[in-house]
């Protein structure tokens, strides 16, 4: 009886473990901007304020990986970055983000952003429950 | 002299009548789209906006939409559609609407319907954080 206790409770600290390891969360925001037939943005990792990228621990990323989604990425130590995307201009870029906090050995499941461009005059259209 | 003004005149014309004929044909289209669990539904009405939906000056002949997930519509009289994205997958879909006109005349009308996942979603190109 003993034995299958501290089974139990071995199992149970390494579920835990192994659910810390996928502590950290990514999170952004982008400010995009039609510059001519370009696209400007720049992306922040500490936005939404209410739920930022963060680490387990409370702490800030050790990285960052940027997937601009036009071929192009970042691997670095900023959470700010800025990206140009030039004509011609698919209809979506897809945007990912995943960050690592390398004292806790964490490494977050990716977040995703889409931007929607508009062509041809009619603009994107959302879903949203609205005519757009 | 007065020969020349009248060609030039009736050259003007012709241009203007050119002119005419080529915005004699309009396909716009809204839609309306909502989520349904892992589905996307849609509602798409070529008479919308309100003053400057879809118009032949010979009049509409039919309609083909084309859902951008290799559905369609097929050529139908039908102004107003619906289309569900079963499973819908970012980042989306490119949705177009041809307007066939009853003096031959068409034109085609493509615009990209945004599917976010989850909290991100869209990222709106507007000068503001979103």
């Amino acid at each position: 009886m003993k034995r299958a206790l501290s089974l139990g409770l071995f199992v149970l600290g390494f579920a835990v473990l192994a659910a810390s390891a996928q502590a950290a969360t990514a999170n952004f925001q982008a400010n995009c901007s039609y510059s001519g037939s370009n696209i400007n943005c720049v992306f922040d990792a500490n936005r939404p304020s209410t739920s930022p990228s963060r680490c387990g621990d409370g702490s800030f990323p050790t990285a960052y990986f940027w997937d601009y989604g036009d071929g192009s990425s970042y691997y670095g130590s900023s959470a700010f970055v800025s990206h140009t995307y030039y004509a011609p201009l698919p209809s979506w870029y897809e945007i990912n983000l995943s960050v690592f906090c390398t004292n806790t050995g964490e490494q977050s499941v990716t977040a995703t952003g889409v931007i929607c461009l508009t062509y041809g005059g009619g603009g994107c259209i959302y879903v949203n429950g609205t005519w757009n | 002299m007065k020969s020349a003004l009248r060609i030039v005149v009736l050259s003007l014309g012709l241009a203007c009548g050119a002119a005419a004929a080529q915005a004699a044909v309009t396909a716009n289209f809204q839609a309306n789209c909502q989520w349904s669990g892992n589905d996307v539904n849609c509602v798409y009405d070529a008479n919308r906006p309100a003053g400057s939906g879809s118009s032949c000056s010979s009049g509409i002949k039919d309609y083909f939409w084309d859902y951008g997930d290799y559905n369609s519509s097929g050529y139908t009289t039908s102004s107003f559609v619906s289309h569900t994205y079963v499973n819908a997958t970012y980042p989306g879909y490119s949705v177009s609407l041809s307007v066939f006109c009853n003096d031959g005349t068409s034109t085609t009308t493509t615009r990209p319907i945004c599917i976010g996942i989850g909290y991100y979603g869209c990222i709106n190109i507007n000068g503001t954080w979103n």
